[in-house]
């Protein structure tokens, strides 16, 4: 739905500005196939080397890492995995339930799924591109800990 | 075309297609695994990261600054905060796909916070993956770990603009050379004392050189290096 909307403004925003100045939105396409192709490449070996761990690693490995130890321990654990690894919302919220289901702690599943989106050690490189070292590490430092409170809050809540 | 820059910039998928040949060897099946997986990757980013793209390059060619600062910039408040998290929110795609967009609104006079606040909703924030941690976890899980996260991703932005140096932030990034390479005449002449048209434009980019070096674009590119450094710099 909001690939959509995305697509649509694009598409949007390239026809009015081909309406108004065509020599302009060529550079403009340009420039955009520029970084998609710098940036694509890097991403596109980020994902293949995220896409291999994952094959490596089974589920059942990070079924057991998650679902086991003492509380604060394994939160902090699952705030750690969620900031390592890349996986669709469509794959990672089916295996947090689970464990969860299965009597793994509200704490780590609550920090692993927020860590999983905000926290991105894997796009770090990325990152740096654009924003340079210090903004990504503080950025990620800041989510990393907000995890941690944000899950620790869910238990004082729930 | 500098070799060492180039084999640089791809060192990643150099490392991931060795990984591969070596997992196949070991184990082929893993290796096919771990192909599905990634073809599933590059689905997600080849459907978004185009129009991303151009829609950062559309921000960085039309909005002007005035209206960035208007809407994002350092005195729009509140405002400005609620402006993010819709816009993060209402954007599609995993976190990689923010940061162009966030770095060209920045770059357009968008402040640190906001910048954080868009890069951190983008990632967290989405209506769609609302309901679909909602089937597996419940309204009320999901419910209050979104009431948790916005205050979290609004103090983020507000420590991130107190700690971090703005100048600094947008110095660090790439875009702005990239853009000033495009307006040299891209023959590699060297006439101007460098070793390529990139190597000038770093040069102008970093180390303040003079803007009157290039012998093929003459005094054409000359005005273009300068408007276009005026621009980028108020």
């Amino acid at each position: 739905m909001s690939t959509v909307i995305l697509l649509v403004l694009a598409a949007g925003g390239l026809a009015w500005s081909f309406f108004k100045d065509k020599k302009k939105t060529g550079q403009i396409l340009k420039g955009a196939f520029n970084s998609f192709a710098k940036t694509g490449i890097e991403i596109l070996g980020i994902l293949s080397l995220v896409g291999l761990l994952l094959a490596w690693v089974p589920e059942s490995t990070i079924r057991q890492l998650l679902g086991s130890g003492s509380q604060l321990l394994s939160g902090i654990f699952g705030a750690a995995l969620g900031s390592v690894i890349i996986i669709p919302a469509f794959v990672a919220f089916p295996l947090a339930a689970s464990l969860y289901s299965r009597g793994a702690y509200l704490l780590t599943i609550a920090a692993f799924i927020t860590t999983l989106t905000m926290v991105g050690i894997a796009t770090m490189p990325i990152e740096i591109r654009h924003f340079g070292k210090k903004f990504t590490f503080y950025r990620n430092l800041m989510s990393f800990m907000m995890a941690l409170i944000i899950a620790a809050g869910m238990v004082i809540f729930l | 075309m500098n070799v060492a820059r180039s084999i640089k910039e791809k060192r990643i998928l150099v490392l991931a297609i060795v990984a591969y040949i070596v997992t196949a060897i070991i184990n082929l099946n893993v290796a096919k695994a771990a192909l599905v997986i990634t073809g599933g990757f590059l689905r997600e980013m080849l459907s978004i990261l185009p129009a991303v793209f151009v829609l950062s390059a559309l921000i960085g060619a039309w909005v002007s600054k005035e209206t960035i600062m208007r809407y994002f910039g350092k005195d729009s408040g509140v405002r400005g905060h609620i402006a993010s998290v819709v816009m993060g929110s209402i954007s599609a795609g995993p976190i990689y796909a923010a940061f162009p967009l966030a770095q060209s609104l920045l770059q357009k006079g968008a402040s640190l916070a906001n910048t954080i606040i868009i890069i951190s909703s983008w990632a967290v924030i989405k209506a769609p993956m609302l309901f679909v941690e909602a089937k597996f976890f419940g309204f009320k899980f999901t419910l209050t770990r979104y009431l948790l996260t916005l205050p979290a991703i609004l103090i983020m932005g507000l420590l991130g603009e107190k700690f971090l140096d703005r100048k600094e932030v947008l110095a660090a990034g790439e875009q702005v050379e990239i853009k000033l390479v495009d307006l040299l005449p891209g023959a590699n002449c060297k006439a101007c004392g460098y070793s390529s048209c990139k190597d000038y434009a770093d040069a102008i980019e970093k180390e303040d050189a003079a803007l009157d070096k290039c012998i093929v674009g003459g005094d054409e590119v000359k005005k273009k290096l300068n408007k276009f450094l005026h621009s980028a710099e108020n």
